[in-house]
């Protein structure tokens, strides 16, 4: 069973979603900025009211055409970037809201905000008022305090976006090890948070859901831009011209390693996956027998450290080539330049949509 | 005031300069500090005193006769003072504030007011005030030690709803009604016109008030001060006065 | 970080402007009859019109807290042309001359106005009463809280309700939790500043109220009757109502320095 079932328009926003989120699981969302992720999480929580359709929490609807319930009353509980940990109360009185607002007894609603900060590591922080925390802390209170209202669904809005990379490993962990087994929709931008704390993801595009899954065969076998982005490789198109090859363009092959779980079939539509780490650049087609040279136009190049981004146009489809930087040089590569682009077959993986 | 004829002098040197004709300013100025209830009647003798003594002219400053007095007290330039009763003239005399004698130039006595039309139905100083809202003015300021001494003489005690510092707060209050009845000056009940009802009070002329008026000694026009003060006590002021209410 | 210093020429027009301010106020003190102050504060009139300003001040501003802190929600929520209109209908007794406020009240509720017969037929009847004063010093003392108050709620982001709701939180808990303790230091300044207004309330009240020693004769309005009595009075009373208003802006620049977060 779905424990959250979004079918629902906002219309001024431009948004059209229709996803389920099964039980006990953690859902990454990830998408162009403008793409209606955060809209989602208000649609869940009662921050956006749908102009048409419906949203069901725990097999209850929370909203639809005759009905809705304010975020009081939809156990949705929102973390964002910014904590907004309530700066008049110290952070044992922040956890404990929750409860309180339920009812609670003060007591056994503080002896439970200990338990809750206890299992994200700040106990020790307890009396503290949240201007004293470090980011990290914060963030790791807003997480306690949001679990500690027992909620059917977590809504996680790009919470560790602002934190410096140590610090944001230190949260990540808290999360994964927090959010497992129960039901949340994490919005984020980093691949990184999908591997370790999402188990599915959902990809968003102008205000429709493009794709849903499983995380890792999603990443695995990126069927949109986006997505092969997200996990750091080229994603070309074409039509699959063998069991492991395709045509990008006619007369334009590749070839590669089928996917086993998902093998193209001749003369469908087919994907490629190469990491943009496998591709070598060479002004003339190298000698011996590469099987996959493709001609590009050199677009622009992104400097990262001791390795260049080249990004190419080939069969008008888009490129990536990581080349380190004395190659750069040594090719004199600049942006209207056509180059080969070399891959080898075994860097490449072919699959069908 | 000084600062301003200072301005006038200048102006006047240049309007010579250029050939125009006498300008006003040249004319000598009185500057007579009066008491509020005098505003009216004297700003109409004014006008009269200065057609009838070309070179001459007056400038008012009307205000309640302490605080003329507080004024007078601090160095303000006036050439004449005229109160509405007799100690706050006293207490000018007493501080060697004034030059001469004060004359007395009109009384004023007390009168009741009701709304037009009596709501309430009040009959005078007596049990028609009972449950009724009567203003009067407070105890230490000229009408309302004129009201207490009346109803002292009339052997009555009155409960006001409100002593106001103003007469023309109490004349106010009973115009738009707030009160249902209030005790003013015969002046007062005169310039409130139809929008009040008089009612006169028995024996009221024992608690007059006498208006005083005199030359303060740090006036910089004497002369002039005395003829003003002349004109008032003269025909043309006392006929200027009873039109507005006040007793000779 | 040294910040560039200010041109040395600005020193002179501001000690100008710190004399002509301080001046008036150091006169009176000077003025003051400190031999006698003591009897002259403790003379029944003077103490019945501290006594009553201080009675009437303290209702005003509960009843500007109790009215006026809603209003201010709701304007802080306002959108659009009649959030504007409600805001400027708000402000404007606070800018009216004290005696226009005095009229408007007079003609709203006067006795032989509409509304005013309609309250004395009910057996309400305000005219001349203490519940008049605390009428006029509401009038014009809950336009400040009112001000501050919703200045400060909108430019509180709304963050912390979103958070408190989306936790469970009722918007009453949200109200009483979150909304109102974090904007606590606008409210008690804008109580501060509305109990100095009350206070020194006085042409709406001698306008509304009348003026009558122990019912509606306020400070204000002692202060105004012994001008034109015993002027050494008036500049005793006057120096007790200054020290009164110093206290209550010093304690509102206070609460304005702790903020947001009282800890």
């Amino acid at each position: 069973m779905s424990a959250v079932t979004v079918r629902a328009c906002v219309a001024e926003r431009g948004v059209d979603l229709a996803l389920d989120l099964p039980e006990g699981t953690v859902s990454a969302i990830v998408g162009p900025n403008g793409a209606g992720k955060t809209t989602l999480l208000h649609l869940i929580a009662g921050l956006a009211r749908p102009s048409a359709g419906t949203v069901a929490i725990g097999g209850r609807e929370v909203a639809g055409p005759t009905r809705f319930d304010p975020p009081h009353r939809r156990h949705a509980v929102l973390l964002t970037q910014d904590t907004a940990l309530f700066p008049h109360l110290d952070v044992l009185a922040n956890v404990a809201f929750g409860p309180r607002a339920a009812g609670v007894a003060p007591a056994k609603a503080r002896a439970r905000a200990l338990t809750e900060l206890d299992a994200v590591g700040c106990a020790a922080l307890a009396s503290r008022h949240p201007h004293a925390l470090s980011g990290g802390q914060a963030q790791r209170v807003a997480l306690a305090r949001a679990l500690a209202t027992d909620p059917a669904v977590v809504l996680l809005d790009e919470p560790l976006a602002g934190l410096d990379v140590a610090v944001a490993a230190e949260v990540r962990h808290s999360l994964g090890q927090r959010l497992r087994g129960r039901t949340a929709v994490l919005v984020t931008h980093e691949v990184l948070d999908i591997w370790t704390i999402a188990d599915r993801v959902a990809v968003l595009e102008a205000g429709r859901v493009v794709e849903t899954g499983s995380t890792s065969p999603l990443l695995a076998r990126p069927t949109t831009a986006f997505l092969a982005r997200l996990g750091g490789t080229n994603l070309l198109t074409g039509t699959a011209s063998g069991h492991d090859s395709l045509e990008l363009a006619p007369g334009v092959r590749l070839v590669g390693l089928a996917d086993p779980d998902q093998p193209p079939n001749p003369g469908e539509p087919a994907l490629a996956a190469v990491a943009p780490a496998a591709l070598s650049l060479h002004l003339a087609a190298p000698g011996g027998s590469p099987r996959n040279v493709l001609a590009a136009v050199v677009t622009s190049i992104e400097p990262r450290g001791e390795v260049a981004r080249v990004h190419l146009e080939t069969a008008g489809q888009l490129l990536a080539a990581d080349v380190t930087a004395q190659s750069v040089a040594e090719l004199d590569l600049r942006p209207g330049l056509t180059v080969q682009a070399v891959a080898k077959a075994t860097q490449v993986r072919v699959y069908g949509r | 005031m000084r600062l301003r004829a200072g301005a006038c002098a200048a102006l006047a040197s240049v309007l010579l300069a250029t050939g125009c004709a006498t300008p006003a300013s040249q004319r000598t100025e009185v500057v007579v500090y009066a008491a509020a209830s005098l505003n009216s009647v004297f700003t109409r003798l004014g006008t009269e005193f200065e057609a009838s003594h070309p070179g001459l002219s007056v400038k008012f400053s009307f205000d309640g006769s302490a605080t003329l007095l507080d004024q007078l007290s601090a160095g303000a330039p006036a050439d004449v003072l005229a109160t509405a009763d007799e100690p706050t003239m006293a207490k000018a005399v007493t501080a060697h504030l004034i030059g001469g004698a004060p004359t007395v130039f009109a009384t004023n006595v007390l009168t009741m007011i009701v709304p037009a039309g009596n709501p309430a139905g009040i009959t005078g100083l007596d049990r028609s005030l009972e449950g009724r809202k009567l203003v009067v003015c407070a105890d230490g300021v000229p009408c309302g030690s004129a009201t207490r001494k009346l109803a002292g003489l009339l052997g009555v005690t009155l409960h006001p709803v409100s002593e106001e510092t103003k007469v023309t707060d109490v004349r106010a209050k009973v115009e738009t009604g707030q009160a249902d009845a209030g005790i003013v000056y015969v002046t007062d009940a005169r310039a409130s016109g139809d929008a009040v009802e008089s009612i006169p009070i028995a024996h009221a002329d024992q608690a007059r008030n006498d208006y005083l008026i005199a030359v303060p000694t740090s006036a910089t026009q004497p002369v002039a001060a005395a003829q003003f003060i002349e004109f008032v006590t003269g025909s043309s002021g006392r006929t200027a006065l009873a039109d507005a209410g006040f007793g000779g | 970080m040294i910040r560039p210093a200010l041109p040395r020429w600005v020193a002179v027009p501001a000690a100008a402007a710190a004399v002509f301010l301080a001046v008036p106020l150091l006169a009176m003190l000077v003025r003051v009859p400190w031999v006698r102050l003591p009897a002259l504060l403790a003379t029944p009139a003077a103490l019945d019109a501290l006594g009553l300003s201080l009675r009437t001040c303290v209702l005003t501003t509960a009843v500007s807290l109790v009215l006026g802190l809603p209003l201010a929600l709701v304007l802080s929520r306002g959108r659009g042309r009649w959030a504007s209109f409600g805001r400027i209908l708000a402000t404007v007794p606070m800018v009216l001359p004290p005696v226009v406020a005095g009229l408007a009240l007079l003609v709203a509720l006067g006795r032989r106005t509409w509304l005013g017969g309609t309250l004395a037929s009910a057996g309400i009847d305000l005219a001349f009463t203490t519940a008049a004063v605390v009428v006029a010093q509401t009038f014009v003392a809950m336009p400040y809280l009112v001000v501050s108050v919703e200045g400060a709620l909108r430019s509180a982001r709304d963050r912390y309700d979103v958070v408190a709701a989306t936790l469970g939180a009722r918007p009453t808990t949200v109200l009483r939790r979150v909304t109102l303790p974090l904007v606590a230091p606008a409210i008690g300044s804008g109580a501060a500043l509305s109990f100095a207004r009350a206070l020194g309330e006085f042409g709406a009240t001698i306008t509304f109220a009348g003026s009558l020693q122990g019912t509606t004769r306020t400070l204000p309005l002692e202060i105004y009757l012994q001008r034109e009595v015993d002027t050494d009075t008036a500049i005793a009373l006057s120096v007790v109502l200054v020290a009164i208003a110093a206290l209550l802006v010093a304690a509102t620049a206070r609460l304005g320095r702790t903020g947001s977060v009282p800890s």
